[in-house]
């Protein structure tokens, strides 16, 4: 056969061509495999994790959540958010999966008109002298305590400093805190609250590697989200903090409320240990942005 | 008005007992009378041993109140004598309680807000302790705060004539309060002050919390948190400010050390400047129910000197409950509209003279 | 303890030291409430709000034409109270109090409550006990709350007359 230019130059490719497919088939397309040189979302390989002096894993560092799950915990797709006439893509608000394992929420259907009235409402804000000013507007517009889980996967850091009969969890947003007691005493950490309170009431303790955090003494004023997603003063929440990597906890919380759900439901996402070297909590304390807000209407000239 | 008008023989005979257990009150002073105090009690108790956090750190945990009848400055008659002797002490503590029983939450004689008691916020039902100090103030050695500097004494002559806070001597005159930023940062929620730790009038407690590396000082007013890092980590630029200082601390001896700078203006201690203000504190476990806490004030721009005081943190019994300021407060909403009212109330009674005339 | 307003950031008195906050947090009391507008109210518990920076309390007044107005009188700060053993749970709806103190100036059945009293005149809560006297609560157990009408609001400790009206 006569070898033209054309016939040589394929010639010239094919030990291209078939070293490119034997370097495809050499690489390994098993993702167990992969693992070992890239991470897969949603593995952890096992891990032991580091102790305090007193034994237990050591959960002290500052944290933080990046699920979109403030905005709404159930699944969203992104949104304009307030003003956007002003506002433009600063006030916007990003998709993103829901953390609620099963999918939904499982409301009581007289509770789900409820969370639907509380998001037609979220930026109706009407300040009493009483609790009727927690009646309509999102708590978290308001600078209010988020509460718990909220606080949890708001995108901001909070730092956990851990102690054998104490933790404290302190959150950046509104320096909101829990006292996490580790022991009972009948004085000075009793099983029930005393006085209900925004962050709850907490008892922690450990179940092999895993911090669980038992919560009851609700108010019934914070939210779950800006979707209304909300509970009443019988609100449990149990959490499960587990240090999965060096730099990361996997965190879980049953939430039950038998006046507004039907059953127990569960969300979970990882939170990260922040990396920044010298990294601090700073001052986001809200309140001093929302006055106008809140107390506008009983100002001398409402308009300044 | 019901039963509240002296204090009781029993309460005479516990508060004498409480002057007379603290063995380091005594051990400060240099007073004959301590030796012969000591003299007095001959039957060797079991030394107290600084306890340690699991990871070796002296242990400051706990509840600590800094409630105190101890004048910041040293009134005039002690001279330079740092201490008061066993018979002063009892007596100042005797009729702190008897004042404290009376306590009532007024701005004036006429204006009884309500009476302290009967929600245990009284001094003594708050676990007062006894201080065998003459003042809070120890250096300079006359227990008086130094002078002002030139620039200062005018920036607080400003704030007393145009602050927010005018004199209420007549409880009927206007109050200005426009906006909320004519109130106050306690009365809006936003900060209720600190470092350094003073006696407040009630509600004056913290709870210290040790963990790795950290040391966290939760105060009682809004739970407002400091966290202390202890790592050797330099402190922020200048560019950053917070409503508490921030803090960076280490331990020397047995004694925590914390340098605090980078306060907001408008937030700092006796107004002070938040460019130049630096305050040093010292927490140091004196005995099982005490830590001894000093603090030092350095602001050349405010005070011709620095100063020191010493304020002493006595254990009380928790919990420390969340205080949900902002979300309960209806003292702003209260205000706002009362001065509404007020105003309203003006422009009538104005308008009716005007028709009348 | 009277205190004396001295400056904006710092204030001494007799003998107590106050910081800035805890004294200050008061200094707007005229500007709230009335001290031209002192009331007395009897009236029964409805709500029990230990909140800070003042508890509430809500209290059902019942005139002698038989109308119920519901009023909010401030008290101090729970704080100490929880610490004292006071829960949520101590003070049952339906207890019977009777309240002196000034009105709001901006609302109509607000107040402060400057003296709280049970009808026999023991103060409310731990007013009136001796220091030192730990745990004494005079608080009434549900069975001991009974209701009296608006006209016996005068005088405490004389509920007897009471129901011949």
């Amino acid at each position: 056969m006569k070898v033209t230019p054309l016939l040589l130059f394929l010639f010239a490719c094919a030990p291209m061509v078939v070293s490119a497919q034997t370097a495809a088939q050499r690489r390994p397309v098993n993702a167990a495999a992969a693992a070992s040189k890239i991470s897969t979302p949603g593995e952890f390989p096992p891990y032991k994790p580091p102790l305090t002096a007193d034994g237990k894993p050591d959960f002290n560092g500052i944290w933080q959540a990046f699920v979109t799950a403030d905005i709404d915990i159930q699944d969203h797709d992104a949104q304009a958010g307030p003003h956007p006439d002003i506002m433009g893509a600063y006030g916007a608000w990003p998709g993103g999966q829901g953390i609620v394992e099963g999918g939904e929420i499982p409301y009581k259907p007289e509770a789900l008109a409820k969370k639907k009235e509380n998001a037609e409402k979220r930026m109706v804000v009407n300040i009493t002298s009483d609790d009727r000013r927690h009646e309509t507007g999102d708590p978290e517009l308001k600078c209010y305590r988020p509460g718990i889980p909220r606080a949890n996967y708001m995108p901001f850091p909070f730092q956990i400093i851990q102690s054998t009969d104490n933790i404290m969890m302190v959150y950046e947003f509104e320096h909101a805190l829990r006292t996490v007691y580790m022991k009972n005493d009948d004085k000075e950490a009793p099983k029930d609250a005393p006085a209900d309170s925004w962050m709850g009431w907490s008892h922690g303790h450990f179940e092999g590697d895993t911090l669980v955090i038992d919560t009851t003494g609700f108010v019934p004023w914070t939210w779950f989200d800006r979707a209304g997603d909300y509970h009443s003063d019988a609100l449990h929440v149990v959490e499960r903090y587990t240090l999965v990597s060096p730099y990361h906890i996997m965190y879980e919380a049953t939430i039950e409320d038998p006046n507004v759900f039907t059953h127990p439901w569960k969300i979970s996402f990882p939170l990260y240990r922040r990396m920044e070297k010298n990294i601090q909590l700073l001052d986001f304390d809200c309140v001093e942005f929302v006055e106008k807000l809140l107390y506008g209407p009983y100002y001398k000239d409402p308009s300044k | 008005m019901g039963n509240r008008s002296g204090v009781s023989p029993k309460a005479l005979i516990i508060a004498a007992a409480l002057i007379a257990a603290p063995g380091w009150l005594v051990a400060q002073t240099n007073s004959p009378s301590a030796a012969a105090n000591k003299a007095a009690k001959p039957e060797a108790k079991k030394a107290w041993v600084l306890p340690h956090t699991p990871d070796g750190q002296p242990d400051l945990q706990g509840y600590w109140t800094s409630l105190s009848f101890t004048p910041m400055e040293r009134p005039a008659k002690y001279g330079n004598r740092e201490f008061l002797t066993e018979e002063e002490a009892t007596q100042i503590y005797k009729e702190g309680i008897q004042h404290s029983y009376e306590f009532t939450f007024n701005d004036r004689a006429e204006t009884p807000v309500y009476d302290a008691t009967v929600y245990a916020l009284s001094a003594w039902q708050e676990g007062v302790a006894p201080n065998r100090r003459t003042s809070l103030v120890v250096d300079p050695p006359d227990g008086k705060i130094p002078a002002l500097t030139p620039e200062a004494a005018k920036v607080r002559e400003a704030m007393r004539k145009h602050g927010p806070n005018q004199d209420y001597a007549d409880p009927n005159a206007p109050v200005k309060a426009d906006t909320a930023e004519d109130l106050n940062l306690g009365e809006r929620c936003i900060s209720f002050g600190g470092p350094p730790i003073l006696p407040g009038a009630y509600n004056s407690n913290f709870h210290i919390v040790q963990g790795a590396g950290f040391v966290t000082i939760e105060y009682e007013w809004n739970n407002e948190m400091r966290i202390i890092p202890l790592d050797g980590r330099a402190p922020l630029s200048s560019n950053i400010h917070r409503w508490h200082g921030d803090s960076r601390g280490h331990w020397e001896g047995n004694t925590l050390v914390v340098e605090t700078t980078n306060f907001r203006p408008g937030a700092t201690f006796q107004g002070a400047n938040p460019k130049t203000l630096k305050i040093t504190e010292y927490f140091t476990r004196a005995d099982q129910n005490t830590i001894e806490y000093k603090f030092t004030i350095s602001d050349p721009s405010t005070w011709t000197r620095p100063w020191s005081a010493i304020v002493p943190l006595s254990h009380m019994n928790g919990p420390i409950p969340e205080y949900d300021c902002s979300e309960n407060n209806n003292d702003a909403v209260n205000i706002l509209a009362g001065a509404r009212a007020t105003e309203k109330a003006a422009a009538e009674k104005a308008k009716k003279i005007s028709q009348i005339n | 303890m009277r205190v004396a307003l001295a400056g904006t950031m710092f204030v001494a008195a007799l003998g107590l030291l106050m910081t800035a906050a805890p004294v200050q947090a008061h200094h707007a009391f005229a500007a709230t409430f009335d001290t031209n507008k002192p009331v007395v109210v009897h009236c029964t518990i409805t709500k029990v709000e230990l909140i800070n920076p003042h508890s509430w309390f809500w209290c059902d007044e019942k005139a002698s034409d038989g109308n119920v107005v519901n009023w909010g009188f401030e008290g101090g700060s729970p704080n100490s109270l929880i610490r004292h053993g006071v829960t949520k749970n101590t003070i049952p709806v339906g207890t019977e109090l009777i309240i002196q103190g000034y009105q709001s100036k901006a609302f109509e059945h607000k107040g402060v409550g400057v003296n709280m009293t049970f009808p026999d005149g023991r103060k409310f809560l731990f007013g009136g006990s001796a220091p030192g006297a730990e745990g004494e609560v005079a608080v009434p157990t549900k069975d001991e709350v009974a209701p009296v009408s608006k006209d016996n609001k005068s005088d405490s400790g004389k509920s007897d007359d009471s129901s011949k009206k």
